[in-house]
């Protein structure tokens, strides 16, 4: 069986757990990057950026994001922000 | 709290809304169910009410969105089967959503449902045949998607498409977007094109298919004019695929 697409979009699909598979996978290929649905989330004033971020501080943040009614880049935004006023005031 | 679920494809004429409407039918036998028609064309409520579109003018899905409230435009079909209709004035939602609404222009309909979330058990969105707000919308406010796949050629190449599509809406708009899998519809097992497609579709996405597959019957036509009917044996046997899709879409939502 060939797998190359199966394995493209098995992000989307749920484990017998609940959990999306490969959820840490945030890489945008090249060809979603063209579709029309992505240029409208660009037209948001977002920049794309892509970390390897650490598993327990990724997880407690999810949860947490989902506690308040936030989006985790919110969260990650409001914090850097933060450290960026701290940091230009030294 | 109800799941919520899509049905959808970047291709119009491929059975996305007779597979959403005979889907709420079957569901709504043993489960509370709502139906959305998110798509301007209004055949899903042609479908399940069998009236005339313009009988519900000012009183759609689109209202109910710019009200933020559900309630008032939710047609009782049976017991258990709820429908909030559509009509062409859907059209203009892409014009209201960036002329008057405040706030996030993807989350609009997942916030209008979200109010009557906690009185069904399935809520069955039927998504328009094109890529725009109806169904970025529609997928942000999904927890599953399934995805129409005609066995035909334009329509195998847009899967792909589609499928890019939903991978984009889970990371940027809905993270718990999951896809509940590709339904293949419309086959004519006659046809060495539709056999051949088929075949490959179950190649290259594997379990992502579900494994029944809807074959083009012309009584399925009849049904948007006389309901859903179950009492023959005939239209047992029509509806027999439907029943097995269905009870393999619970399957995988409920796990």
């Amino acid at each position: 069986m060939s797998t190359n697409k199966a394995d493209k979009f098995k992000s989307l699909m749920r484990s017998p757990s609940g959990n999306q598979e490969n959820k840490e996978e945030i890489i945008l290929p090249t060809e979603i990057a063209k579709s029309p649905a992505h240029e409208l989330v660009q037209i948001s004033g977002k920049k794309k950026a892509t970390f390897e971020l650490d598993a327990e501080l990724h997880r407690w943040l999810k949860v947490h994001a989902l506690t308040i009614n936030k989006d985790m880049v919110q969260i990650l935004e409001e914090v850097l922000r933060k450290y960026r006023t701290e940091t230009e005031r030294k | 709290m109800g799941i919520v679920i899509s049905f959808g494809i970047q291709k119009g004429g491929v059975g996305k809304t007779t597979a959403c409407a005979i889907t709420a039918h079957l569901l709504s036998k043993e489960a509370r169910v709502l139906a959305i028609d998110f798509d301007s064309q209004g055949n899903l409520t042609e479908f399940l009410t069998r009236r005339d579109i313009y009988d519900f003018t000012k009183q759609t899905i689109l209202e109910a969105i710019q009200e933020k409230n559900p309630t008032p435009y939710i047609v009782r079909i049976t017991d258990n089967l709820d429908l909030i209709p559509a009509e062409d004035i859907l059209s203009t939602f892409s014009r209201w959503l960036y002329r008057d609404y405040k706030g996030d222009a993807t989350q609009a309909l997942r916030k209008t449902i979200d109010m009557v979330k906690d009185r069904y058990d399935y809520i069955l969105i039927d998504l328009p045949p094109n890529l725009g707000d109806q169904t970025i919308n529609g997928l942000t406010a999904s927890d599953f998607a399934v995805v129409i796949l005609q066995s035909e050629p334009f329509c195998y190449s847009a899967l792909e498409r589609y499928l890019e599509t939903l991978t984009v809406v889970q990371q940027r708009t809905n993270e718990r977007l999951a896809l509940a899998g590709i339904l293949i519809a419309m086959s004519d097992g006659r046809a060495g094109i539709d056999n051949s497609i088929v075949d490959k579709a179950k190649d290259e996405y594997g379990p992502m298919v579900f494994d029944s597959i809807i074959k083009r019957r012309s009584r399925i036509k009849e049904f948007v004019l006389e309901g859903i009917q179950d009492s023959t044996k005939f239209d047992q046997g029509v509806l027999e695929s439907y029943i097995g899709f269905v009870e393999e879409l619970k399957q995988r939502v409920n796990q």
